[in-house]
């Protein structure tokens, strides 16, 4: 077959998958498509962080009887690549993922390019197909090594590794800036901007550049996995409501017109008000909870609409059971949609929880922006203030460009 | 045909849809889209189904495959009545009963390639496992006339008229005894219509199917059909073998539903018969015979009495009071109100006042086979010849004109006949 079509028959005109050709719309709006690189570098951020900001050496030396640590003394070491699993240094498994995705990214990159090197009479749709095989593949790998170093719940006891730079003969090489998101300092509470502290410290001490960096972390994996929960929820309802119809469609019906009954927001306060210490985790979930009304009904919409296309009666003429048709041939025609929504979702989301955050009902000990503006409204900082405010609105603004582009590039009336 | 043993018989199928209002969704009355149909199949057999929009054709051939849960009836396949099996029997029964859709840019999943379009009920119902479903997918596309290479490719890469080969191959690759072309052709440009039509009837020779060809083309339900059932309101009208039906049409509808067919030679015009009115909603039928709120015809019993169905003729069914011994009226107003009068008249007697030379008329032309003229003038059926094997129809509409469309139509279909 692949003999015909290169030698006798004319080259046949490249036809485009639907995801080429959205993407291909996607890149006609140039802000929209910068905005996916403006994410991209937020996420390099949050991954690299580590890199850039933290109290712990890469390289660390320390001459014989020297220092109040005994067992580093006349050691050389790399104390920085094993804090980085250390779920003593490290308290949120956040950060214990985003470090592990700061090792597992570029090996993936590295394999992937070494994979192509070796495949290169690869045509664009053999290409793009290994693609995504590659990324399954690597994701699950991904998964499994996580589980595993989390697990495994590797941790070591605590060295303050900034006292021993004054030592005599000790020789440290630090990150760029030498400070933790949680190390409280009291010798420096409330400082202005310095060049020691780029954005000055908060009430406990605490390096707002570092925070703020770290900040990342937590407002990505807030929208991320808050918005993962929700479109999950919403996709199971709206999916069951469209398809079967009738009694269930009635129930799943009544319980979104009962959760939006509820202002969201207080919605949102009401159920952080009984946990008495909130985490992240909790946060993504309350979020999740409440905000899978609008996925439902949009998925929801979506069935209705193509349950009765012909193609979905022909494969219940074919005789295949329900979940294959439900999973095979009509979601994926459903939650196209559903990436738009979601992309907002994230943006909405990241707010959300700055909001609670803000309002004091949010993760007290995560570095999260919302924690970083609320402290600069009770020491009336600007610096805190407009920099994690700052930061708020690049990451929402890029969510929602990417979202508007999204949208305009699926719908095709609009196209350009 | 006679001999050939049914394959699928339909006995008073209903299906209707049920209007519901207010706060607790009370039911306050039902859309009678099928009420009580009945015909048989018999194997490599097509029998086609015609009526006007609206009229209930897709809903009977869907609910008789159970894509639409009837309401009541029989549908026996092979002696079993599909209609009370398990969900797991009608699963694997599915195999044997097959669909081809009316839209070829609906029927195919957009995000799948032709290969798993086709090739996925191979594998569900294990027909053939890993390259050898391969093979079959591009033996079926060869088969109906597509490059097998094509299989990488998705939906809209094609044409419509691909694109409802496709579906033909998805139909075929379970090998079906029976399927159901729910207005498989009228999406089709003419040209392609035609093409489309003589692969199904090639398909039909080859792997011995039985089809249930709903259309309201009648020029083509004439060509492909052995039996046709013309359906009126959710009820069959009449059913008869196709040429039985084109020359001597009993029913009033079926005259009527004949006669607009557009005639491609000018100087032969038809006499074509308008129905007055609209269809009535099937949500509220007529009360006694459904079509005699616009029958020519109608009489006493027709506003009150159901009509039964009769077979003035063996093999041929008409459900209308005009040919029951139990009502025939005895008038010859009353027939001579019919727009074509039968050929060979059940019950009538007495004074024929002039049907006689009418009836002499299209007797002339009965003898074509292939003429389906309504009601002609004596003077020009004269010379069938010339146009004799080309007809072509839109009784979608009663009043269709003959416009550009269906001259060209007409052409494509002669031309079609003469390369079959």
């Amino acid at each position: 077959m692949t003999d015909s079509q290169t030698s006798s028959s004319p080259p046949r005109p490249e036809y485009k998958t639907y995801g080429q050709i959205v993407w291909g719309q996607f890149k006609k709006y140039r802000l929209s498509y910068y905005s996916v690189y403006g994410v991209l570098a937020l996420f390099v951020i949050a991954m690299v962080a580590p890199v850039l900001a933290m109290n712990v050496p890469f390289y660390m030396h320390i001459p014989e009887g020297v220092g109040p640590y005994t067992q580093l003394q006349g050691t050389t070491s790399f104390p920085w690549f094993a804090a980085l699993f250390d779920q003593n240094f490290f308290d949120s498994g956040v950060d214990i993922f985003f470090n592990f995705l700061l090792f597992y990214v570029p090996v993936s990159l590295v394999g992937w390019t070494l994979m192509m090197r070796f495949k290169k009479d690869l045509t664009d749709t053999a290409r793009s197909k290994a693609r995504l095989r590659f990324i399954g593949i690597a994701s699950l790998v991904g998964i499994v090594l996580f589980s595993v170093i989390y697990l495994m719940a590797f941790s070591q006891p605590y060295v303050d590794y900034a006292s021993l730079k004054e030592l005599e003969g000790a020789r440290l090489i630090f990150p760029l800036i030498e400070y933790s998101y949680r190390d409280v300092d009291l010798m420096a509470v409330s400082q202005g901007p310095s060049l020691e502290h780029f954005l000055g410290t908060d009430r406990q001490g605490r390096d707002v550049f570092t925070r703020l960096i770290y900040g990342t972390r937590i407002s990505l994996t807030i929208g991320v996995v808050a918005v993962s929960i929700y479109t999950a929820i919403g996709l199971v309802l709206g999916s069951l409501a469209g398809f079967f119809g009738g009694r269930v469609d009635n129930i799943i019906l009544r319980m979104i017109e009962i959760m939006m009954c509820f202002p969201v927001l207080f919605l949102i306060l009401t159920l952080a008000g009984f946990i008495e210490e909130p985490s992240i985790f909790h946060i993504m979930l309350i979020i999740g909870l409440t905000g899978w009304t609008g996925i439902a009904r949009l998925v929801r919409g979506e069935f209705l609409r193509l349950r009765n296309q012909d193609f979905v009666q022909a494969a219940i003429a074919l005789g295949f059971t329900r979940a294959r048709i439900i999973f095979r041939h009509v979601l994926p025609n459903a939650v196209q949609p559903v990436f738009v929504s979601a992309t907002f979702g994230v943006a909405g989301a990241i707010l959300i929880e700055a909001t609670l955050s803000f309002l004091g009902v949010g993760p007290a000990n995560a570095p999260s922006w919302g924690q970083i503006l609320t402290s600069g409204r009770n020491t009336q900082q600007m610096t805190l203030i407009l920099s994690s405010g700052f930061a708020i609105f690049v990451t929402i603004s890029l969510l929602n460009l990417i979202g508007e582009g999204l949208r305009d590039a699926t719908d095709p009336k609009l196209r350009k | 045909m006679s001999v050939a043993p049914t394959l699928l018989e339909v006995r008073n199928l209903k299906k209707h849809f049920p209007i519901k209002k207010g706060l607790f969704n009370r039911q306050v009355g039902s859309v009678k889209a099928v009420d009580g149909i009945s015909f048989e199949v018999n194997a490599n057999e097509t029998v086609g189904l015609v009526g006007e929009s609206g009229c209930g054709k897709t809903t009977a051939g869907r609910s008789l495959l159970r894509l639409l849960e009837p309401t009541d009836g029989e549908v026996l396949y092979k002696g079993q009545d599909i209609l009370k099996m398990g969900p797991a029997e009608m699963r694997s029964l599915r195999r044997n009963l097959q669909i081809i859709f009316q839209d070829p840019f609906s029927s195919l999943n957009p995000r799948m390639t032709i290969e798993s379009i086709i090739g996925e009920a191979i594998t569900f119902h294990k027909v053939a496992q890993g390259p050898e479903v391969r093979e079959m997918v591009e033996g079926l596309l060869e088969r109906v006339g597509l490059q097998p290479s094509y299989i990488t490719r998705y939906p809209h890469e094609f044409s419509g008229g691909q694109r409802q080969r496709v579906g033909i191959a998805r139909a075929l690759a379970l090998n079906p005894d029976f399927i159901v072309c729910d207005e498989a052709v009228s999406a089709l440009d003419v040209s392609v219509q035609a093409q489309v039509i003589n692969l199904l009837m090639d398909l039909q020779q080859e792997f011995n199917l039985s089809y249930l060809f709903i259309a309201h083309d009648l020029s083509v339900v004439q060509h492909i059909s052995d039996r046709i059932a013309v359906m009126y309101l959710g009820q069959i009208a009449e059913f008869a073998e196709c040429d039985e039906l084109y020359d001597n049409p009993l029913h009033p509808y079926t005259q009527a539903l004949l006669s607009a067919i557009p005639q491609p030679n000018p100087r032969r015009r038809a006499q074509r018969i308008i129905l007055k009115g609209d269809v009535p909603s099937p949500m509220n039928p007529p009360s006694g015979c459904r079509f005699h709120t616009r029958c020519p015809a109608c009489f006493a019993p027709c506003k009150t009495v159901e009509p039964r169905t009769v077979e003035p003729t063996p093999g041929h069914k008409v459900r209308c009071h005009l040919y029951d011994p139990e009502f025939a009226p005895n008038d010859p107003d009353i027939w001579a109100r019919l727009p074509r009068q039968p050929e060979a008249p059940v019950t009538v007697t007495g004074d024929e006042g002039d049907a006689p030379a009418k009836r002499d008329a299209s007797s002339d032309a009965a003898p074509d086979g292939t003429d389906g003229v309504a009601s002609t003038e004596a003077a020009e059926t004269a010379e069938p010849a010339a146009t004799s094997t080309v007809e072509e129809a839109g009784a979608e509409r009663s009043d269709v004109s003959s416009d550009n469309a269906s001259a060209e139509s007409a052409e494509a279909d002669s031309a079609a006949k003469s390369n079959a």
